[in-house]
Formats: C-alpha cells, sequence, structure tokens
C-alpha cells in the first residue's frame, strides 16, 4: 500500500504566526523557522508511524511548504522518501496511479475560512479556486489532482478547519485535528506531543478508509477558476491557456486537471521523473 | 587495500541547493553546519561498509570547495583526512599506492538535466570532454585513478550520478541516495535510510576492484574545455599545447593525462610529494 503525504506548515500544531522566512535573517527567526520545521517534521513522523502500522508499505511525503525544505531532514523517519526542494518540475511530483491513498500533514483551512488559522489558497491575495464549480483550498485541489488518478484522499491532519472542509469534500476521510482556528493568527491548540499521538492514531485509522473514501474525481474537461482580491489580471493580454473573465478573476480550461496545473505554472507535461526511465544498458 | 574516497556535498540526501558561503547569516549558518552533518554522517557511512568490506585503509578527500566541509567532531576516528585550502593538488595521495577509489555526495556532470545541482567544478564550466569521453568531477577523478592503474569502483550521490559513472566505469558499485527532479527538487531517501544504503552498498565495493577496468586513455590526451561565458580570448598567445577554438571553447593537449592536467591547472605545485604518513607517537 503507498500513500502519498503532502504537507504544509500553517496546520501544525503549536504554529499560529507565518512562516517568518521573509522577515529578515536574524537569530529570532532563525530560531524560530528551526522550532517550526521541528514542529512540522515529528507530525510527518507521527503520520508515518500510523500509516505503517494501519498497512501501509511505502509513504511518500511531498515538503509542500512553500520554502521548499521545511521538513528537518535530520529528524525523519528513515522509512519515508522524501520529494522536496523548489523550482519543481510538476505539481505533486511523483504522484500518479500506483498510490493508494493521498493525505495531508499540517493543513489550514482555504482561503475566507472564517476562524481559520493562518487559512489561506496559496498566496495572501487569493480569494479562492473552483474546480468545475466545487470551491477548494491547496488540499483540495491535490485531493482532486489524486482522484484524477484514481487515488482518495483519505487522512487530514491540521486545523479542524481544514479537518471539517476536507471531509466535506471527501465524505469517510479521517481526520486528525490538532488544533482550532479562533482567527487568522489565534488558535485553541493540543500539545505536539499529544497532537503527535491523535495523528499517529488517525493515521493508522486512516488505512481502514481506503476503498471507502471515493476518489474525488473532477470529471473531463476541467474548468479552474482562480479569483484574487486586487484587480491582477490585464484583461488585454491573457497568459497563454489562460483566459481573463475580468481583473480579478483568471480561469484555466484543460481536458485534465494535471493539464490545467502545468498550464498554471508552466511545468513541462512531457517530464518524467528518472526513476521512470530505464537506464541505459552499459 | 587502500581506498581513497572523494566527498562533494551536492549529492548528498537531503540537500537541494548549494552551499552559500557569501551569505552570514544566522539561517545559513544553521543550513550549512546540517549539510556539514549530513555529508559527514554519509562519509561515516561509507568508511563502516568500506571497512566491513575488506579495505583496510582508507583515506578521505574532504573535496568540496570549502575545503573543510565535514564536520570533524563526528568523524569516524579510522580513516585518515585531506583537508583545507590552496592546496597543492585536486587529489593528493590518489595514485598507485591505492588499490580502489570511490566518491560520496556525488553529483551529476555540468549539463545534467534533472540533475540535482549539477555541475562540473564551477558553474563556468559548460562541458568537458577528453578524448571524446564527456566528464564531470568524477569522471576526473576516475581517470586521474586510471593514470595510476587504479579502478573506480563506488559512488554514492544522486541517481543521475550514478548512471553517468555506471557508464563509463561499468561495474561499479553505485547507491542513489536521491533522485533529482530538477536543479534544485529531489526524491530522497531520509538520511538514516541513505547512510543504511551506502553501508552497505560501500561494504560491496571491494567486489568491484577486480571486475572494474581502471579507466585509462590513450596519448595524447586532448582535454576539450567549454565555458558557459566568452572567456577566451582568439587573439592572444597561449601556451603551449593549449589551442583557443573560440571564445567558449579551447582544446589542451597533453602527452597523457598529468600532462594535460598541468596545463589546465598551472597552478598547482607539482613538485609535490605526497608521502607515506600515518599519526602516532614518534621516539
Amino acid at each position: 500500500m503507498k500513500v502519498y503525504i503532502v504537507t504544509d506548515l500553517e496546520g501544525v500544531a503549536g504554529i499560529t504566526q507565518w512562516d517568518p522566512r521573509h522577515q529578515g535573517d536574524t537569530p529570532t527567526t532563525a530560531l524560530v523557522r528551526q522550532k517550526f520545521s521541528r514542529l512540522l517534521t515529528e507530525e510527518v513522523n507521527a503520520a508515518a508511524r500510523g500509516l505503517f502500522a494501519g498497512g501501509a508499505t511505502e509513504v511518500v511525503v511531498n515538503d509542500g511548504h512553500g520554502a521548499g525544505e521545511t521538513i528537518d531532514v535530520e529528524l525523519l523517519d528513515p522509512r519515508i522518501r522524501l520529494f522536496h526542494g523548489v523550482e519543481r518540475p510538476s505539481y505533486c511530483t511523483g504522484l500518479d496511479e500506483t498510490f493508494d491513498a493521498i493525505g495531508s500533514v499540517g493543513t489550514h483551512a482555504k482561503a475566507g475560512t472564517k476562524h481559520g488559522n493562518l487559512a489561506h489558497t496559496m498566496g495572501p491575495g487569493v480569494r479562492g479556486y473552483w474546480i468545475n464549480g466545487v470551491s477548494v483550498g491547496e488540499t483540495g485541489l491535490q485531493a482532486f489532482l489524486a482522484g484524477e488518478f484514481g487515488v482518495p484522499y483519505i487522512f487530514c491532519a491540521g486545523d479542524e478547519w481544514a479537518v471539517r472542509e476536507m471531509q466535506q469534500l471527501c465524505p469517510g476521510c479521517v481526520g486528525a485535528a490538532v488544533k482550532l482556528g479562533t482567527s487568522k493568527l489565534s488558535a485553541l491548540t493540543a500539545a505536539p506531543e499529544r497532537a503527535r499521538a491523535i495523528i499517529e492514531e488517525a493515521a493508522r485509522e486512516a488505512m481502514q478508509a481506503i476503498g471507502r473514501v471515493k476518489p474525488l474525481e473532477p470529471g473531463s474537461p476541467v474548468v479552474f477558476r482562480e479569483e484574487h482580491h486586487e484587480p491582477i489580471f490585464d484583461v488585454e493580454s491573457p497568459r497563454e491557456g489562460c483566459q481573463i473573465l475580468d481583473s480579478h478573476t483568471m480561469q484555466i480550461e484543460g481536458e485534465t486537471l494535471r493539464d490545467v496545473l502545468n498550464i498554471k505554472y508552466g511545468y513541462d507535461p512531457e517530464w518524467t521523473p528518472v526513476w521512470k526511465q530505464p537506464r541505459e544498458e552499459v | 587495500m587502500r581506498m581513497y574516497i572523494m566527498t562533494d556535498l551536492e549529492g548528498v540526501a537531503g540537500i537541494t541547493q548549494g552551499e552559500n558561503r557569501d551569505d552570514t547569516g544566522h539561517w545559513n549558518a544553521m543550513r550549512r553546519q546540517r549539510m556539514s552533518r549530513l555529508l559527514t554522517g554519509e562519509v561515516n557511512a561509507a568508511t563502516e561498509g568500506l571497512l566491513a568490506g575488506g579495505f583496510d585503509e582508507i583515506i578521505i578527500n574532504d573535496g568540496h570547495g570549502a575545503g573543510s566541509t565535514l564536520d570533524y567532531e563526528m568523524l569516524d576516528p579510522r580513516p585518515l583526512y585531506y583537508h583545507g585550502l590552496e592546496r597543492p593538488f585536486w587529489l593528493p595521495w590518489l595514485d598507485e599506492r591505492c588499490d580502489a577509489t570511490g566518491a560520496v555526495g556525488a553529483h551529476s556532470r555540468a549539463g545534467t538535466e534533472g540533475g540535482c545541482i549539477s555541475h562540473t567544478m564551477s558553474g563556468a564550466i559548460r562541458r568537458w570532454t577528453i578524448n571524446g569521453l564527456e566528464i564531470g568531477e568524477c569522471g576526473l577523478q576516475a581517470l586521474i585513478a586510471g593514470y595510476y592503474g587504479v579502478p573506480f569502483v563506488f559512488a554514492a550521490g544522486d541517481e543521475w550520478l550514478c548512471r553517468e559513472m555506471q557508464q563509463l566505469c561499468p561495474g561499479c558499485v553505485t547507491v542513489a541516495v536521491k533522485f533529482g527532479t530538477s536543479r534544485h527538487s529531489a526524491m530522497t531517501y531520509a538520511p538514516e535510510r541513505a547512510r543504511e544504503l551506502i553501508r552497505e552498498g560501500a561494504e560491496r565495493a571491494i567486489e568491484a576492484v577486480d571486475r572494474v577496468e581502471p579507466l585509462t586513455l590513450e596519448s595524447p590526451v586532448i582535454w576539450r574545455d567549454e565555458r558557459v561565458d566568452p572567456c577566451w580570448d582568439e587573439e592572444a598567445d597561449t601556451a603551449d599545447g593549449v589551442r583557443i577554438l573560440n571564445a567558449h571553447v579551447r582544446e589542451i593537449e597533453g602527452e597523457d593525462l598529468l600532462d594535460a592536467i598541468r596545463k589546465v591547472y598551472p597552478n598547482y605545485d607539482y613538485e609535490f610529494q605526497a608521502e607515506e604518513w600515518s599519526p602516532g607517537l614518534r621516539t
């Protein structure tokens, strides 16, 4: 059983502030970033322990927070294979039909969620994403992408608001609510140690949801809509493959969500990972 | 049995960004310390495996550009370590006294698309070929070793580098600790797992000593040195054996590899003798 886990930072227990990586390099930001990395990594390890205990044989973790390498590799469970770094070749690199399930750790609610702690979708300017009319955040988007490969979203660890969001989208998925957001920058939280115990138990339980939770299929074609608070789009000069509906709203249509994301991020659709390329015979 | 190991940083599991030695900030200081620990963990794992496999003497060249990238407080006590700056030669002590050579933390050569932090020496080099053989740093190491009749038998690093060395030195043991997915991203094994894989691979490296042919060259040796930016003056007088083909490309001809290296790197001290040495009580 292969499980793909996407991580983020804002839904981790013990964190209520944004990653200070753009706030200058000072002793304080460096220490805060190290602490955040440890808090995240131990939640990831807890999820891996639960998944393996529940029957997973392979756990691939995508270090999904914007910095590209937020997980502290020195603390990482040795059984995990980690995808990390920046200037990535595709969205959710490595995710394909060979996986049996997908889940997320450190999950925050989508932009506009009233009490969601650090709720947002991708950048601060985004009002919302819609896939074929369904409102999604980052994790909903990932669940749809997995669904396109027939892979069900089974596990959400993070803010209570994120868990509710994902359980509405993917009924039957198992949540590990480790904090309750009370505003953008505040939350009632479980202590990290307790959060890890909850995550481990939920992840083990989630393995039972494979087969029960339906893959979240977007259907075809896929219409992806992105709305911004500010009028950032130039109606006169749309990017290739994008329609500008008004200065706040952009839309991309494609056969598949994978196609849409390749257009959105300018990824090469022909890209193939090295582990799928045969070694030349010597 | 003596093994000579070259280390580098960019092929270590858990690293996707090159080392920045100019940024003196707090975060970067922490990152650099972590990189050193990650590298040293892999080097120690290689030592474990090599000794378990039957090598009884190991010389480790701390080869990354900073000159002292290993964390010396963490090192396995058994090998000797060569480190520091302003060295008399790139790979001193790699000569006919060694039985094999290998690399840890190794990255793919310049131009390898998809290779994690692929490069050759510095960002300035676009491509090196020697007698038509395309090489990166490990390739040059294998050629120097081959000059002395020593086979390149072991590499741990990015999958792209492993493929590169399998092509150059068929039969060598390679351990992919990560799979580059772009210049600055990779699918990686967790460091602890990477070390297990390195230990296992290094233990088998001794079996490759008789299997792998030393990488040798016919005379004359023609080294084609292609640069990213135009840097050669086509009008200028050149040293003997050096030809400027255009602003990006020069060719260096030598009677043998060492002669060519002398012309490419004239500033090394070619009088330097790497003497046989071991630490100990002198009475």
